[in-house]
């Protein structure tokens, strides 16, 4: 369970070639960044991963099994943040946290997190997005899976509760390897251990922003 | 079965299926409504979730929930209280 490897994955829509063979690998204990222009491949890569969206070609390897996609989500090894919301609107923080943690100790986990004392009342839809990012990433960080995946964590989110994500996620770290992406590159970069560009279908690895300047998803300025 | 998520979802799909089914059971008959409950009713109900909710899904996801097994959780109950419904009517006629 130590190492997620996906190796040699195709996925293309019609004629048009998002990923081609990308291969990939994180460890538990990991964090790592994948950046990549809009319609590189960003999500499609991680839905691929978490088993919702289906591959043309590829592998999945946990630990020492391959998993079939449709082995993923029951084996309840990767949890996945989607770009957005999927808590229901209507439902107050304090009841949404005990339909996924149904044991006190675990549901304290969440209620006693840094910030989230402050909203336990409040209704889903009437959360900042910071908030409301905070506790999903919370919920699904505080779920037993050894893998995470992320997609777009840092997006539109105000600057407290970005540090209260950055903060988390780095304590995770110790159980869990995580994925994330995201175009906040700053903030990926203060966090993660390793990173990767998707770029016309193919993953180039990353050492620091310069080489995110020389593979023109960033500007020179 | 009967885990909460797997009833949230119940009640999600049943939410537009209950409507439907009462409607044809008062207009066409209380078999009818039956079997819209446990057939067309339920697809009446994805289609619905699916427009409305489509992003909760992953709250089942990452509870391991795959879509399939919502369904046929879903389908299998309402089948279930379709059947005891239809029994209670043929013993008491």
């Amino acid at each position: 369970m130590n190492l997620l490897r996906i190796e040699n994955i195709y996925k293309s829509y019609g004629n048009n070639s998002i990923l081609s063979n990308v291969t990939l690998e994180c460890r538990r204990g990991e964090i790592l960044g994948v950046f990549g222009r809009n319609g590189t491949g960003k999500s499609t890569l991680l839905k691929i991963i978490f088993g919702t969206l289906k591959y043309d070609q590829g592998l999945i390897k946990i630990g020492q099994n391959s998993y079939a996609q449709k082995e993923i989500i029951p084996n309840q090894v990767i949890s996945y943040l989607p770009q957005e919301t999927f808590l229901p609107k209507n439902i107050k923080v304090r009841n949404i946290i005990p339909f996924f943690y149904p044991e006190g100790h675990d549901q304290d986990k969440i209620f006693y997190s840094k910030g989230v004392g402050s909203f336990t009342e409040r209704k889903i839809r009437e959360l900042s997005i910071g908030q409301l990012r905070y506790l999903e990433i919370l919920i699904i960080g505080n779920l037993n899976h050894s893998y995470m995946l992320l997609d777009e964590p840092f997006s539109m989110i105000e600057p407290i509760y970005k540090d209260f994500i950055k903060e988390f996620l780095l304590e995770l770290k110790d159980k869990k390897g995580i994925i994330l992406t995201d175009h906040y590159y700053d903030d990926v970069l203060e966090i993660t251990d390793k990173n990767f560009l998707l770029k016309a279908g193919e993953i180039i690895k990353i050492e620091n922003k310069t080489d995110l300047v020389k593979n023109e998803y960033l500007n020179q300025n | 079965m009967f885990h909460k998520p797997v009833s949230k979802y119940f009640w999600e799909i049943n939410a537009y299926n209950i409507p439907v089914a009462i409607i044809f059971g008062i207009s066409a008959g209380l078999i009818y409504g039956l079997l819209i409950f446990c057939t067309f009713g339920i697809f009446l109900g994805l289609l619905a979730f699916r427009y409305f909710k489509k992003n909760e899904y992953y709250l089942y996801y990452n509870l391991g929930y795959s879509k399939n097994d919502l369904i046929k959780k879903t389908f299998i109950r309402n089948l279930i209280i379709s059947s005891i419904i239809f029994m209670l009517i043929i013993i008491s006629t």
